[in-house]
């Protein structure tokens, strides 16, 4: 992974929503849903406004308490997994492409390496009852006791 | 998920007490959702209550709504699963619907996303809000059959024989593919209105949305209101509640930008006043809804035709879960057919009603045998220009 690698969404088969801070993300070919923290939110709107990944680490450095090399693997190591998952694709920037630059919010937060958790079989997660079948942090954690069918997620 | 309980009157057409605490926990802002919120949790419990299916619906809404208005509710993480369970199976039918799309406009077939797919993306600006069972595409009337066609070479079947017939004499039929999976495709607005032009100015005045990457139309706002009011005002044995919190979102988003003078012309067009005047006033009245005095009013003063008044009646007619055949539903059979009817000329009413009962009574024999020899009758009697499939 070079320093100005850029990456793209890949868009149709991958949807996505920030719900109050965390992404979700379906990849709707491989039947596969994914959830990721704060900081893997952040990585993913840097991704999707093209930033490089010398900008990424950068806007991230000026939002999270961390050491430029903690940010560092962690943002290699991040992005490895979206591609892995076919979540993200690389493409050759533009050669006229402005570089991105954003504004540091007041007080930085707490920094904790993004990872991605995922449910590998969307049909049998949409089985479950939504209320009665999950554990109290909703769905789609599956209740302990409910059907062991149901894949857990791996990390 | 629990049936509500049958109610045997025209109340079934309403939101039950906690279905309406439930709308308000979603459609409403500050304290009064709070409140509603709180007043439904005293009498039902999120986990221990049979919820109705109606209200299992509402959650998604409900935690947004909440999440908005900065509740603090120890429940938010199970309601966000909630939210996340229809955001993802929405994202299933949305990528289907953007399939089927692409191929129906790439053919050369305009289409109009109806219901919740547009409601979704055109009105409440979040796809995972209003859950969805299915897809309901829009095609124009005289394009239906080439529709049903072009769906077939994809794989998709009419779950009804006779399309044909389906198309002269209703408003959609349900197509299906060996997945299993299902999609609603309509070539009128309106279950009620089903005759060839009835659909020009829904068309006329479609706004442009997409789908994912694909591009499609919704009904426009003023439009979306009526359809909206008027499809959900009528009994199922689903409560179809959510129509409150469609009709809220799409008054919400479309500040401005409805024709409450359009919308009374359309509605008396469509002869769906009596309707229209009911949610609307239900709406200002139960939801605090922004409508103006003026639009009611107007309303009010438009007397809804007979036909109406007799369909009213009859909207509720299963409501009571007896399987019997009522004079309820004789009425219910005589209203659609003078629905039919309507706007035909008295030589084209004679000449179309035998063909009208047969499709009524198909399966019936000896009724049918009666309707045959009717329909032969007037084939003698009237020229070929009059007789179905003829006529426009």
């Amino acid at each position: 992974m070079k320093a100005h690698d850029v990456y793209r969404v890949n868009n149709p088969q991958v949807i996505y929503e920030n719900i109050d801070g965390e992404l979700i993300l379906v990849h709707m070919e491989k039947g596969a849903y994914y959830t990721t923290d704060e900081v893997g939110a952040t990585l993913w709107d840097l991704i999707e406004s093209r930033c490089t990944v010398s900008e990424m680490q950068e806007a991230l450095a000026a939002q999270f308490d961390a050491s430029p090399a903690e940010i560092e693997a962690a943002t290699e190591s991040f992005i490895e997994l979206l591609i892995a998952e076919e979540l993200v694709l690389r493409e050759e920037p533009a050669s006229d492409r402005a570089p991105q630059r954003r504004a540091a919010p007041p007080a930085k937060r707490p920094f904790r390496a993004p990872g991605l958790q995922s449910y590998r079989d969307m049909q049998d997660m949409l089985a479950l009852d939504p209320i009665h079948d999950v554990e109290a942090a909703g769905w789609p954690a599956p209740r302990a006791e409910s059907d062991t069918s149901v894949p857990s997620p791996s990390a | 998920m629990a049936m509500t309980a049958p109610r045997t009157t025209l109340q079934a057409l309403w939101p039950t007490p906690g279905q309406e605490l439930l709308l308000r926990a979603a459609v409403t802002s500050g304290r009064r959702a709070l409140e509603a919120w709180d007043a439904w949790k005293a009498s039902h419990d999120l986990i221990e209550s049979e919820l109705d299916h109606g209200s299992f619906r509402l959650l998604a809404l409900v935690y947004k709504n909440l999440l908005a208005q900065g509740a603090d509710e120890p429940l938010m993480p199970r309601l966000k699963g909630i939210y996340r369970y229809w955001w993802c199976s929405n994202q299933h039918l949305f990528y289907r619907a953007a399939g089927v799309i692409r191929e129906l406009e790439g053919a050369g077939i305009p289409t109009i996303v109806l219901k919740g797919a547009a409601a979704s993306v055109a009105y409440y600006r979040d796809t995972g809000v209003r859950p969805m069972g299915d897809i309901d595409l829009l095609v124009p009337v005289n394009r239906a059959a080439a529709a049903v066609a072009h769906l077939g070479r994809l794989g998709w079947r009419p779950a009804r024989p006779r399309v044909q017939d389906l198309i002269r004499y209703q408003h959609s039929v349900r197509m299906e593919n060996d997945k299993g999976e299902g999609l609603d495709l309509h070539w009128h607005v309106l279950a009620e209105c089903v005759h060839r032009s009835a659909d020009e100015g829904f068309w006329k005045r479609a706004v442009p949305i997409r789908i994912l990457d694909v591009s499609s139309r919704a009904l426009g706002p003023t439009d979306a209101l009526l359809h909206a009011i008027v499809h959900g005002m009528r009994w199922n044995a689903e409560p179809t509640v959510r129509w409150v919190a469609d009709a809220m979102a799409i008054l919400r988003a479309s500040e401005g930008a409805i024709d409450w003078t359009a919308l009374e012309r359309e509605a008396r067009r469509q002869q769906v006043v009596l309707r229209l005047r009911m949610g609307l006033a239900y709406l200002r009245r139960n939801m605090g809804a922004p409508i103006p005095d003026r639009a009611l009013e107007r309303l009010r003063r438009t007397s809804p035709v007979g036909i109406e008044r007799m369909e009213y009646k009859v909207l509720a007619v299963d409501a009571d879960g007896q399987p019997l055949l009522r004079p309820g539903h004789v009425l219910l059979v005589l209203v659609q057919y003078m629905r039919f009817m309507t706007g035909k000329s008295l030589i084209q009413q004679i000449a179309e009603t035998p063909s009208y009962l047969r499709y009524r009574l198909r399966g019936r024999r000896r009724t049918l045998r009666l309707i045959t020899s009717l329909r032969s009758g007037v084939r003698r009697l009237f020229p070929r220009r009059f007789l179905p499939g003829e006529a426009a």
